[in-house]
């Protein structure tokens, strides 16, 4: 059995790429030869993190706010106009926030779901028609907070997870057909630099039997299993890299 | 189960699960308010139901603004509120493929996002009553389901999901939070698909639920009754499947070609 990640001459594009899990995920298919469309809102933080990873042909930026709809078509078909080719769309929004159920508004309400399962929709939906020309693979990125609750205040965010685990599997039944894979990750990350990221880190320590959140590494790796091809097989999954919390915890 | 003198409000309750649900509370001795998108229809529904013991809040949970209304007026009705079931739901019909932003929008927010307003506006009342809150998600809102329901079925992944989460957070107000997944039931809505693909959607019923059959309304609302009695009160974020053993084998339905069977088409219910 050969297992590798070899993404040579591949075309990747994942969403909110410039920061975070996003870049760190992007840098690995780029460390494997893929092209790699560099995706976020700010075209200023794309151009920042394609010379962060060292520019060159392989990196394509991909400017844009995909959370208006309306955008969305154009900035798919630049991306994948430029990389050639598509054969991996990872949606890695992660926009984790925390409101109270007393306090949340309409507009809190959707900006989590715009930030994370719609666009993540409305992105894949544009790159369906690359994918199957390519039967490429699709990984959503959600969170375990989507599967098993969470700290006060994170019900937008986890309403938001939870709608894309169930789109996950919806679109894995619909793409079958057409030869395409979407699979989720759901870690149990929070990004140092994002809002809240103190109290869900907290949470997750005290909660994972690993007593420590993830590492960028540790889910960007299931990102890459899920989009590697031998990885065939798996359709509609959701992968956790979450320590052990979805499996449930015992806090002595 | 003993309702006497409960308060409930069942959104989306002119018709199948909702107005079953509500006639079950009803004739367990609680206090109902109805609600539909159309005060007529509302009313209609409670002179079917015998109107004693029912009144109505009217409204579309399209919009935060009115789902807020609705719940000011049931809760000024009944006097409070001891049990919300957040049962609305419209299914509108599209593929992947052809879903537009319009759709989406409409769909997220009347099956989800009025879930979570209607239950945020009604937080006063449910903490003074230490009541519970009881969603109405779906199978499909657990394993994949037709595939033509599709941000149907998005919406009821995301009411699980918002289940859980609210669990938690109103535990320490001693308010409960659980989620029925019916199955295919005896509505109206279903009825009409049934006739829609000529009764090929009741014979991949039969044929793929491990009971056999489809179910009854009042099997359903059993079960919602169930969350919302004293009986249940060590129960909050749990998700019960009620679908004749859909959800346990994996399916439901077919994927023989030209046999799909087709999802609840728009309306409301579950």
């Amino acid at each position: 059995m050969t297992i590798q990640f070899d993404f040579s001459g591949k075309g990747v594009f994942v969403t909110d790429s410039a920061t975070g899990l996003g870049r760190r995920i992007a840098e690995a298919f780029h460390e494997l030869g893929a092209n790699v469309a560099i995706h976020d809102a700010s075209s200023v933080q794309v151009e920042k993190a394609v010379r962060g990873l060292g520019g060159g042909s392989r990196l394509v930026a991909a400017p844009g706010d995909l959370a208006k709809t309306a955008n969305v078509e154009g900035i798919v078909h630049k991306a994948i106009s430029d990389l050639g080719r598509l054969d991996v769309l990872v949606c890695c929004a992660m926009q984790g926030s925390l409101c109270a159920i007393d306090r949340i508004s309409e507009e809190d309400f959707g900006r989590v779901m715009g930030a994370n399962t719609k666009k993540a929709f409305f992105t894949t939906q544009a790159c369906v028609p690359a994918l199957r020309a390519t039967r490429g693979a699709v990984v959503h990125v959600a969170s375990m907070i989507g599967l098993v609750g969470g700290p006060t205040g994170a019900v937008g965010y986890a309403t938001a997870s939870g709608a894309t685990v169930q789109m996950t599997r919806m679109m894995a039944l619909e793409l079958a057909a057409e030869g395409i894979r979407v699979n989720a990750v759901c870690p149990a990350w929070a990004d140092a630099d994002g809002p809240a990221a103190a109290v869900f880190a907290d949470y997750i320590k005290k909660r994972s039997p690993l007593g420590r959140i993830a590492t960028p590494d540790e889910c960007a790796a299931a990102v890459l299993y899920l989009a590697a091809p031998f990885s065939r097989y798996t359709m509609g999954a959701t992968l956790v890299a979450d320590g052990g919390i979805a499996s449930g915890h015992y806090v002595a | 189960m003993d309702m006497t003198g409960k308060r409930i409000l069942v959104t989306g309750s002119t018709t199948g699960i909702g107005q079953g649900a509500a006639e079950m509370f009803r004739s367990a001795g609680a206090r109902v308010a109805i609600n539909g998108r159309d005060p007529s229809n509302v009313d209609r529904a409670i002179a079917e139901m015998g109107g004693k013991g029912y009144v109505a809040a009217p409204g579309h949970v399209g919009t935060v603004e009115s789902c807020r209304r609705i719940i000011e007026t049931a809760v000024e009705k009944l006097g409070g509120l001891d049990c919300l079931v957040n049962n609305v739901g419209i299914g509108p019909l599209a593929r992947l493929s052809q879903v537009t932003e319009p759709h989406w929008d409409e769909v997220i927010a009347v099956n989800l996002r009025s879930a979570l307003f209607c239950t945020q506006a009604a937080l006063p009342a449910l903490r003074a009553s230490r009541g519970s809150v009881v969603m109405i998600s779906s199978v499909t809102g657990l394993i994949a389901g037709p595939p033509d329901s599709f941000v149907y079925a998005i919406s009821k992944g995301g009411l699980i999901a918002m289940t859980r989460s609210l669990a938690t957070e109103l535990a320490p107000d001693g308010v409960r939070v659980n989620c029925l997944c019916p199955g295919y039931i005896d509505t109206p809505m279903i009825q009409a698909e049934n006739k829609l693909t000529n009764g090929q959607l009741n014979r991949a019923i039969s044929e793929f639920t491990p009971l056999g059959r489809i179910g009854t309304v009042r099997e359903c609302a059993s079960s919602i009754l169930y969350f919302a009695s004293d009986d249940a009160r060590y129960i909050t974020g749990a998700v019960l499947s009620n679908d004749g053993g859909c959800y346990a084998n994996g399916s439901w339905g077919t994927n023989d070609q030209g046999s799909e069977p087709a999802p609840p088409s728009a309306g409301q219910g579950s």
